[in-house]
């Protein structure tokens, strides 16, 4: 029989046992009332109008760069958009968008005044590029006036914070009625001559609408000291245009990053061996791989210099230390991009021609003659690093669509040129090839304090506008070599910067453009998005600022990971993957019934089974 | 029972170093999952949805048998060594169930307190304990005590690991 002490030992294990979960579940959820917060103001319901971004063209685009330009950065924002004809963009179907894009350089007579207003009306966002009706002026709150003399002495726009410069090319001048203007065109004389840029809204309930009164869209990367300015100034309209919506966005980088920082170390052939450069490069890897930064190297593969007979490629045992550092490279992370096979053609020497062009016959090589040269390369660099490359920077950027035709077919990925944008670009290029736009251009001989607060400014722009951060080095001297470290660690002050080499850049690129070419958006209840698939987890669906996620389903089954305004999706799988977004309440607890119930089976049997294990324990002892 | 065999009670100090071999073995796999099992810069539990309830592959796989390896270590070498009667052998079984079950809970919990208190810099939901959404939360449901999302699921397994302790602690040795 158990004793007296033996059934207070019980008791207390039993009291223990039954305070242990079920009464601090059970009596705190009641204390806290529910598991299930709700909004105060319960769940908004928002407008069904698609989040579609609406490009109107006329129908004479003398040339295509403007509309190219504006379909880089939508797709760069991850916007849907649809480019229409000015024909096309009547009142009904101005409802579908909430937002435009005019490009003016095409022409748009066609365009239904009624249209536009209706637009800004609805509260809809309107930006102007460059020749505008002069009947349609007055919704932009200006008036058009004829080109004076004084227009003829512009050379720049003044922004306040930057200038950017006029090349040869048309301005369209304009007087303010009520229209705020955002920069000005300055002449020889540092005067104000006209309005470059405006912004209006009529009333409170109508959208905010722009007018750039020269090429917004084009001159991109010319303008040696600000070369993004033109772009900035186009996006930063855009994102005023779109605030106030409900703007549903796919980052451009994963896991929501706000851009992402890639050093190219250029124009690396085998001759690259002297006992200096390679102390550098080893110095600058080391200076790398100690802030995890990784480094992208751009390698021709044989070295020639014809008129002393030199012939030397990457196998060469001149090359060894060469050799040996690229591995390093390859092991910290980094990546080598093909810089053609020789860089040069004919008696040229390496380095100083550009390959698949040639500059005195003006004549491209054939599709299958750089096709060759192409995978000669690809190959001489697998057989001597094992590395097979998945990125081609032409020489002197040099390149054709017969160049872009020769990687696709060779199963290249990316290229890597300054193709005049700082987004994403795809446009133009061959199937399965992605630009990783050079956007910071390089550090050159004799480089001065000057350049690299020059760089720095245009960081800050380029991190502001989410672009790619994509500079070169050739590390032909210690200063070069340190304003590339100075360049580093200043990105290092910036938060959420991907430090990352440009075959992950691009890899990320194409998974999202696949998700990106499927994206559709739904509003109502819940947001609903469609995304093409993707084989990499951390595409961000993005919400604005002020909006706080409190549920998501992605295909039908909760998922987890997203934050204040942010979504970061896993891997999507499905042809069209569907995600659900709830802004007005958390996920139930659906399942606390079951659990509890588990809880207090859990509890009841682990009682019983403790209270039969010890009195058999005590009938046995007693028997025994 | 016999001299050499060991006696199977939480008062044993064998005992003791086994529980505490287990909490240590649960919470290094807990942080060896935060810290380097990723997807694409992610926390895989960020980035996949798990195979079995709140459990992923390399749970089933690897955590849990190696776990499972150390929380039952007393029964294998019972079994081998062919040392201890039926009676004993139940009791020792009871102890290294008990073991694998604070086990995982431990090895979750460890994972959502470095999230919390030392998370990675690539991780989105840093400093994060565990939300609604979470699959551990999700799965069977959670309660909120003192503040803090507690899965149920860890309620539901604390009653039987307390009462095999317990035992193990009351029943006099033999």
């Amino acid at each position: 029989m158990p004793t007296v002490s033996d059934k207070a030992r019980y008791r207390r294990i039993t009291l223990v046992l039954l305070i242990s979960p079920i009464v601090f579940d059970l009596g705190l959820n009641l204390l806290e009332g529910s598991n299930r917060r709700q909004l105060d103001d319960g769940p908004t319901i928002y407008s069904e109008a698609p989040g579609k971004v609406a490009v109107i063209t006329g129908e004479s685009l003398a040339y295509n760069i403007p509309l190219l330009q504006v379909q880089r950065l939508l797709e760069h924002q991850g916007l849907v958009y649809d480019v229409v004809k000015d024909r096309d963009f009547t009142v009904a179907k101005s409802k579908e968008y909430f937002s435009a894009i005019v490009v003016g350089g095409s022409q748009p007579t066609s365009l239904s005044g009624t249209a536009i207003e209706e637009l800004t009306n609805g509260g809809a966002g309107i930006i102007w590029i460059e020749d505008m009706p002069s009947h349609l002026s007055p919704l932009f709150g200006i008036r058009t006036v004829p080109e004076t003399e004084s227009h003829q002495t512009i050379n720049r726009i003044d922004y306040g914070e930057f200038t950017t410069r006029i090349f040869n090319e048309a301005i369209y001048p304009i007087e303010p009625l009520e229209a705020h203007v955002n920069g000005w065109f300055m002449d020889n004389a540092d005067r104000r001559v006209s309005p470059a840029e405006t912004s209006y809204r009529s009333q409170n309930t109508s959208g905010i609408v722009y007018y750039f009164a020269y090429d917004a869209c084009s001159w991109w990367g010319v303008d040696p000291e600000y070369p993004w300015a033109r772009a900035y100034r186009l996006q930063m309209a855009l994102n005023n245009i779109l605030s106030g919506h409900l703007t549903v966005s796919l980052a451009p980088y994963p896991r929501n990053l706000k851009t992402a920082f890639i050093t190219r170390i250029e124009d690396v052939d085998p001759l690259h061996n002297s006992y200096e450069w390679i102390m550098r490069a080893y110095s600058y890897l080391e200076y790398y791989t100690s802030r995890n930064a990784l480094l992208s190297v751009s390698l021709t593969p044989t070295y020639i210099d014809p008129s002393v007979g030199l012939d030397i490629g990457l196998e060469a045992v001149e090359s060894d230390v060469l050799r040996k550092w690229l591995s390093h490279v390859l092991l910290s992370g980094g990546t080598v991009i093909e810089h053609g096979f020789t860089h040069q053609y004919n008696g040229k020497k390496t380095g100083v021609a550009p390959e698949f062009y040639n500059e005195e016959k003006r004549e491209w090589l054939s599709l299958n003659e750089q096709k060759q040269r192409i995978s000669a390369g690809a190959n001489q660099i697998r057989s001597n690093l094992g590395f097979s490359v998945k990125g081609f920077e032409a020489p002197h950027y040099l390149a054709n669509k017969d160049t872009y035709a020769a990687l696709s077919q060779l199963g290249f990925r990316y290229i890597t040129h300054n193709s005049d944008t700082p987004f994403l670009d795809r446009i133009g290029l061959a199937e399965g090839l992605v630009n990783i736009p050079e956007t910071l251009g390089y550090i050159p001989l004799d480089s001065t304090k000057e350049l690299e607060e020059t760089m720095k400014a245009n960081i800050d722009m380029l991190y502001n506008m989410s672009c790619v951060i994509l500079f070169f080095n050739h590390l032909y001297e210690d200063e070069s070599l340190k304003i590339g470290e100075h360049l580093l660690e200043y990105s290092l002050t910036k938060p959420m910067v991907w430090y990352t080499n440009t075959d992950n850049l691009a890899e990320f690129w194409h998974e999202r453009l696949n998700a990106y070419d499927k994206m559709d958006v739904k509003l109502g209840r819940d947001i609903e998005v469609t995304l093409g698939p993707t084989r990499k987890a951390g595409l961000t669906i993005v919400l604005p600022e002020e909006k706080s996620i409190r549920r998501v389903h992605v295909n039908g089954a909760l998922w987890p990971t997203f934050r204040d305004n942010y979504v970061i999706l896993p891997v999507l799988r499905e042809t069209a993957n569907s995600i659900l977004i709830s802004l007005s309440e958390d996920e139930p607890n659906t399942n606390m019934p079951q659990g509890l119930t588990l809880v207090i089976l859990s509890t009841a049997l682990s009682i019983l089974l403790f209270k039969k294990t010890t009195s058999t324990h005590h009938v046995n002892r007693t028997q025994g | 029972m016999r001299k050499d065999m060991p006696e199977m009670s939480l008062m044993n100090s064998a005992a003791v170093v086994m529980v505490v071999m287990v909490i240590l073995v649960s919470i290094i796999s807990g942080s060896l999952e935060y810290t380097y099992i990723h997807l694409d810069g992610l926390p895989y539990r960020e980035a996949r949805q798990p195979v079995v309830g709140t459990f992923y592959y390399y749970h089933l796989e690897a955590i849990i048998p190696v776990i499972g390896l150390i929380a039952f270590q007393p029964v294998i070498y019972e079994v081998l060594s062919r040392h201890s009667a039926s009676q004993d052998l139940r009791r020792i079984l009871a102890f290294c169930f008990g073991n694998l079950l604070l086990a995982l809970i431990l090895e979750d919990a460890t994972w959502f307190m470095l999230r919390r208190f030392s998370p990675l810099l690539s991780d989105p939901l840093a400093y994060e304990w565990i939300r609604p959404s979470d699959y551990t939360a999700s799965s069977l449901g959670y309660s909120v005590i003192f503040g803090a999302i507690i899965p149920l699921w860890y309620l539901i397994l604390v009653p039987p690991i307390v009462a095999i302790y317990a035992a193990l602690i009351v029943l006099p040795k033999d």
